[in-house]
């Protein structure tokens, strides 16, 4: 699924470390939905989109 | 989100920790855990070679390895409920392509065997779990492979 993680993550500044302690997910977890290898569970969904202040919506396109 | 930081206070440097603690939490459970199966395994080999016994206390010296065999397992599982999402479908899909492949492998054999064509092995069962923790380690390298680069 196409999504906007990475421009968000890139907007404040986090690697994709920070990004993953914040979620409490590994780094690869975190590239592997970056890169649209990973489609994230529901409650994790609704943790990003939580932490960025968006809706999840506006963070993930289906294809 | 109320996180103490690493001790150079970046997020990076606490993520690793994270890694390094669970690292370490399994470690703490499953090295002693294996320490008492090579233990348990020659004592019980020991025990029944050169002890006589009744038969039904056979049975359970024979299987005293499976205490700390269970031990090892129970620590393998407590690691698989801390990794995170995207951890746990690797590991799964791991565990199921062991499981399915040693399956037709022994399937096979279990032909061979009942063609004569097998060469009689003792202690040929044992293999089986062995070779399925060798299948599951290189098929979870192979699916973490791909989720970082394939497809």
């Amino acid at each position: 699924m196409k999504n906007f993680v990475r421009d968000l993550r890139s907007e404040q500044g986090w690697s994709q470390a920070d990004l993953g302690e914040r979620l409490d997910v590994s780094r690869q977890t975190v590239n592997a939905i970056e890169t649209g290898k990973y489609d994230p569970s529901l409650p994790l969904a609704f943790k990003i989109a939580r932490l960025f202040g968006r809706p999840i919506e506006a963070i993930f396109e289906p294809d | 989100m109320n996180r103490p930081l690493a001790r150079d206070g970046s997020i990076e440097a606490h993520a690793d920790l994270r890694r390094r603690r669970q690292a370490r939490r399994y470690l703490g459970e499953f090295l002693p855990a294996m320490l008492g199966y090579v233990l348990a395994v020659p004592l019980s080999l020991v025990l029944l070679q050169h002890i006589a016994m009744p038969t039904a206390l056979k049975f359970v010296v024979a299987l005293l390895p499976m205490l700390p065999a269970w031990f090892g397992l129970r620590a393998v599982l407590r690691h698989l409920r801390r990794l995170d999402e995207l951890e746990q479908r690797i590991q799964t899909q791991a565990i199921g392509v062991a499981s399915l492949s040693v399956g037709m492998l022994t399937f096979a054999l279990g032909f061979l065997q009942a063609a004569g064509l097998l060469p009689k092995v003792a202690g040929l069962l044992l293999w089986v779990l062995p070779a399925m923790i060798a299948v599951w380690g290189v098929a979870v390298g192979v699916i973490s492979y791909r989720y970082r680069h394939g497809q």
